[in-house]
């Protein structure tokens, strides 16, 4: 699946990095999501969609690969 | 106090104080959530008219929404009814896009998770003895024993508070909110702010590792804050680090003496720490409501919302949604999802969140790893406010293990 942040939206509550350290870390000067790893699969891909449910400000999708 | 709304239903003073003292909130925010989830409270005593959100769906989406709904007038419906907030545009709470995201940026340095890890570990600790202690007391009241200290000398601790003046901000911190009367709470705000700009000062001169100095020494747009801002910002750091964390670990222990299935499902490890903690700030809810002002005419559950109009959010009616929780007057300390407000959502979500949850989660290894049995051994007093939500003591007894 792939995982796609939106810096924007993020207010650095770090609950993503939190749950799912392997996907998301903190920036340093603003904790805003820096996205580690794009592809996931398995159970990372779980934990990543429910880091994607708790986000307080829905910044994160994690979607099925679609075909070009 | 009961007085009829626009639309004709029954409704209850939400300005009032001992609206939530004397009623059941739930039950009336059940009817509104049914009936009517947005609905128009007309003003009193003077005071502007309110909208009020009962439902969760609305609720997290009016918190995701500060294009239309901003902060810079105040977040606090008193506060918002009485005028606009003097610290708007200042405080981090009350300060919109765009000095908003810079403003936060600087405070969640001072607050990042490295900071904490250590403060999480001190908390830790002194939790445990606290409840150790406590628990050979026999009868005490856990609101004076153990909750009033840990919250307040974590952020003290982070704030670089020396000990001597820790009782004056214990009792200013519950005079800023729960002031017997307006007047009251504005000399405790004031007392904490100029406490904090006289410290700021010290810092901004020698500054330490601490979170005063990281602030006094930041910038935001590349200037500097005014003495009265670093001051604004760390008098909310100890309003929302101290305050709600003390009044939700009152609830959690209640709510633990008053469902002892639960307490045993916890004691034999049979429910998952985090999720026992999010059911806990669920449950508490230390705030009954957030409020913004409405920056443009939009639509909130189909009612049509004017530029300028208070629109108050209730966080005590979205965390009890049936639509959203699984009979959620249920105490379920192993309900998983969990997406409560307590912490609030969207681009003010609480900063502390992480220190907050750290402190429940200490107090729940602390009750299960020293205490057998934990009994309500007499009346819970409730604090008397339509914004935080909790009791200003709590007369228990402790088993020891």
């Amino acid at each position: 699946m792939r995982v796609t942040v939106d810096q924007q939206r993020c207010v650095s509550s770090g609950l993503c990095a939190l749950a799912v350290g392997e996907v998301f870390d903190q920036g340093e000067q603003d904790g805003v999501v820096e996205l580690l790893r794009p592809e996931v699969s398995g159970e990372l891909a779980e934990r990543a969609q429910r880091a994607a449910r708790v986000c307080p400000a829905r910044a994160i999708a994690v979607q099925e690969e679609v075909d070009a | 106090m009961r007085t009829m709304s626009r639309t004709g239903t029954l409704s209850l003073d939400l300005t009032d104080a001992r609206t939530f003292l004397e009623q059941d909130p739930y039950e009336y925010f059940a009817e509104m959530r049914a009936h009517e989830p947005v609905s128009w409270h007309e003003g009193r005593r003077g005071q502007p008219g309110f909208w009020a959100v009962a439902d969760y769906a609305n609720v997290v989406a009016c918190y995701n929404d500060p294009a239309s709904l901003g902060s810079g007038r105040g977040t606090v419906l008193e506060v918002l009814l009485r005028g606009d907030d003097p610290a708007g545009g200042r405080m981090l709470a009350v300060t919109d896009r765009p000095r908003h995201r810079e403003l936060r940026a600087l405070l969640w340095r001072a607050l990042s998770p490295k900071v904490l890890a250590t403060v999480a570990q001190a908390v830790e600790q002194y939790t445990a003895r606290l409840v150790r202690q406590a628990a050979e007391l026999g009868e005490f009241d856990f609101a004076a024993e153990v909750a009033e200290h840990v919250p307040l000398n974590t952020i003290c601790d982070l704030l670089s508070v020396p000990s001597t003046d820790r009782p004056d901000l214990l009792k200013w911190s519950k005079g800023a909110l729960t002031g017997a009367d307006p007047l009251d709470s504005a000399e405790s705000r004031n007392e904490l702010v100029m406490y904090f700009m006289h410290l700021a000062e010290l810092r901004r001169a020698q500054p330490g590792d601490d979170v005063v100095s990281t602030i006094a020494t930041g910038t935001v747009d590349g200037e500097p804050l005014t003495l009265e801002e670093v001051a604004l910002n760390c008098y909310s750091l100890i309003i929302g680090g101290d305050e709600s964390s003390r009044v939700s670990a009152v609830s959690t222990v209640k709510a633990l003496a008053e469902h002892p299935a639960q307490w045993r499902a916890l004691v034999d490890g049979r429910v998952d720490l985090e999720a026992a903690v999010e059911e806990a700030l669920r449950w508490a809810t230390p705030s009954f409501h957030f409020a913004r002002t409405a920056t443009i005419d939009h639509v909130i559950g189909g009612v049509r919302i004017r530029a300028g109009d208070i629109v108050s959010l209730w966080n005590i009616s979205a965390n009890n949604d049936e639509n959203a929780f699984f009979r959620p007057r249920a105490f379920d300390l192993a309900r998983s999802p969990n997406r409560h407000v307590a912490l609030g959502h969207g681009p003010h979500y609480c900063l502390g969140a992480f220190l907050g949850r750290a402190e429940l989660r200490a107090l729940l290894r602390a009750l299960t790893g020293a205490v057998s049995a934990i009994e309500l051994r007499g009346a819970p007093v409730r604090i008397e406010s339509n914004f935080l939500n909790g009791y200003s003591s709590l007369p228990v007894r402790f088993t020891p293990r």
